[in-house]
């Protein structure tokens, strides 16, 4: 068997996606065999969970396993807005408009801050307060979580100790 | 295959899909209630996402929440476990007509088998043994008695939206019928909003043992042989073993085909688990379907050496099944005690606390599945399952040891258990001897046995 015809049954292992050929013609006798590709072994792209079971491990180590939560609550000036919901932010109520709220803006309660978009329902987000807005934490058009922050907001009329 | 999987659940199933889905590969992105914040299936997913508050209907019952967050962070496809959206097909449906892979069987089957008296039905035409009863739902007590006198008594009267034992009540004989009806009706209508009833023949104190199957897209079904649950408490599992400890070879292999023939008849695909009644004499009747994967399905995984978590994740995602039915065969026999936070002393009711330390037992043949860790808080809002033991041995006797050793290992501070009450289940005659049904717990707890 010439080596034009061991090309030609190689091309044929390739095209089949073989991992082995073998052809008896007369008294010859060829065994084609490729080494078997383990794709499933291929370096894995996630993440290490190491470093989350060591969150954890950290976690575990303090006294419980609640982390304190209430960003502002201890500041009674300071008014969290949380998400109520998973969805969407929108910081406008549309992509060409201006957003609803500034840094800086006083707002009324009940004013619209923001849309929380899921499954195609708008929810509107509202000042629970009077106040400035403070801070926004969340960028227009990401995802986020039920009761993340989104705004921080001075309560307005709060006389300074 | 999938790029991500969102897992709309919690607990050592999350955790359990999440290991799966590592080694395929595949990211994972876990949900969670502010109740779950310090979970381990948080902790253990590439991502993780709060849904809600801690009450169930607003997390993990949330579809619009969970839809939302498979969306937000581009999962391909949403593996539901079991319990919670495993069996609503309204929400496989939602996720199949959002553009994401719903893990496990069709919205369609879901429904057929979800309905108890269309898949009586179903399984009736497919020449499945069922239990002789009625051959459709019935809404009138007079029609129902009627019927009743063609099945014979003792008779079980069930709804047809049900499960979980609501809606449920035995009539003995012929007097007591209308009463036992119309009160199973009632409670019926206020359970499930539904008043189709239909009836069966009451088998005492059967046996339950149920067949696990799987089944690819490309026509394939295959039967892992079957489970005895017996051991279970208000139809709440608390042990569950492979292979039946009394089944005759014959019934097995007729059985499984059974099983399979039921698959088929619904054009079943991913996992799902047939559940029969099985009288003294080894006649058996098929009971439902469950269209998810079960809790007790690692018992399955030890004696077929098969990962179902996997193939299930790869049927899904269009492969074919990795095994043949010919491949399959029962080696040794598995045993598996849920361990609950849970007060058996006291009715078993739930006891939910701060779990302060944990030793978990381990070595050869011992798999414990679980998300619990030293400082985790079991909260009152879901159920109490601290974590599963499963054994393999190479027969029941070595299995059973086993069990014994593992439990006597096994610590838990901070939390009343059911430790001790399974310990004491592996220590008895009746159980030893393979011989428990159905009746059996109610008998344990009243020292008859």
């Amino acid at each position: 068997m010439d080596t034009a015809s061991i090309k030609e049954l190689l091309a044929i292992m390739d095209e089949g996606d073989l991992t082995a050929l073998r052809i008896t013609e007369g008294d010859t006798k060829i065994e084609l065999e490729r080494e078997r590709a383990h794709a499933s072994l291929a370096p894995s792209n996630l993440p290490l969970m190491a470093e989350r079971v060591g969150e954890l491990l950290n976690i575990r180590d303090s006294s419980n396993g609640i982390t304190a939560g209430g960003d502002a609550s201890a500041d009674e000036s300071v008014i969290a807005v949380n998400s109520p919901m998973v969805g969407t932010f929108y910081a406008a109520p549309s992509p060409d408009e201006e957003p609803f709220v500034t840094v800086g803006q006083e707002v009324l309660s009940g004013q619209t801050l923001a849309i929380v978009e899921a499954m195609k329902m708008m929810y509107e987000i509202t000042a629970p307060a009077p106040g400035i807005v403070s801070e926004i934490l969340v960028a227009n058009g990401s995802q986020v979580e039920f009761e993340q922050p989104l705004f921080r907001l001075s309560a307005s009329g709060v006389a300074n100790a | 295959m999938f790029k991500k999987i969102l897992i709309a659940n919690r607990g050592e199933i999350a955790v359990r899909i999440i290991r799966a889905c590592r080694a395929l590969g595949i990211k994972t992105v876990a949900v969670y209630s502010t109740a779950d914040r310090n979970s381990l299936h948080t902790y253990l997913a590439d991502e993780s996402v709060c849904i809600g508050p801690a009450a169930a209907r607003d997390s993990y019952l949330n579809t619009t929440a969970i839809l939302q967050a498979a969306k937000g962070k581009g999962a391909d496809a949403i593996h539901p476990g079991y319990g919670f959206l495993s069996e609503n097909s309204t929400f496989a449906k939602l996720c199949v007509e959002n553009g994401i892979t719903w893990i496990g069987p069709s919205p369609e089957v879901i429904d057929r088998m979800g309905n108890k008296s269309q898949a009586r039905r179903t399984m009736m035409d497919a020449g499945v043994p069922v239990v002789p009863g009625s051959a459709r739902g019935v809404h009138d007590a007079e029609a129902a008695l009627l019927e009743a006198r063609e099945i014979g008594w003792p008779i079980m009267i069930k709804a047809s939206s049900g499960g979980g034992g609501k809606g449920m009540r035995v009539s003995t004989c012929e007097a007591d019928f209308i009463d036992q009806f119309n009160i199973a009706q009632r409670e019926s209508q206020n359970a499930f909003g539904d008043n189709t009833m239909y009836m069966e023949r009451f088998v005492q104190n059967p046996r339950h043992v149920e067949v696990q199957i799987i089944a690819d897209e490309h026509g394939n079904v295959v039967a892992l042989g079957e489970r005895d649950c017996s051991v279970q408490r208000n139809h709440q599992k608390m042990i569950e073993e492979s292979p039946c400890p009394v089944l005759d070879e014959a019934v097995r292999k007729q059985m499984m085909d059974d099983a399979v023939k039921a698959a088929r008849a619904v054009g079943y695909t991913s996992a799902g688990t047939i559940e029969f009644l099985m009288d003294a004499a080894q006649n058996y009747y098929f009971m439902e379907m469950n269209t998810r994967i079960q809790v007790e399905h690692c018992v399955t995984e030890m004696v077929t050496h098969t990962d179902l978590m996997c193939e299930m994740i790869r049927v899904a995602a269009g492969e074919p099944l990795s095994f043949a039915q010919d491949d399959i065969v029962l080696h040794g026999h598995a045993i598996e005690c849920r361990v609950n936070a849970e007060m058996p002393e006291k009715g078993f009711m739930p006891s939910p606390g701060v779990i302060t330390q944990t030793h978990f037992p381990g070595g050869n043949g011992v798999r414990v599945d679980t998300a619990t860790y030293d400082g985790f808080e079991i909260t009152p809002y879901y159920d109490s399952m601290i974590a599963k033991i499963i054994v393999h041995g190479r027969d029941r006797t070595e299995a059973i040891a086993k069990m014994r050793t593992a439990l006597e290992e096994m610590v838990v501070v901070g939390v009343s258990t059911n430790l001790d009450f399974q310990y004491a289940i592996m220590e008895n005659e009746t159980f030893c001897k393979g011989m428990a049904d159905t009746g059996f717990i109610e008998k344990f707890l009243r020292g008859e046995v």
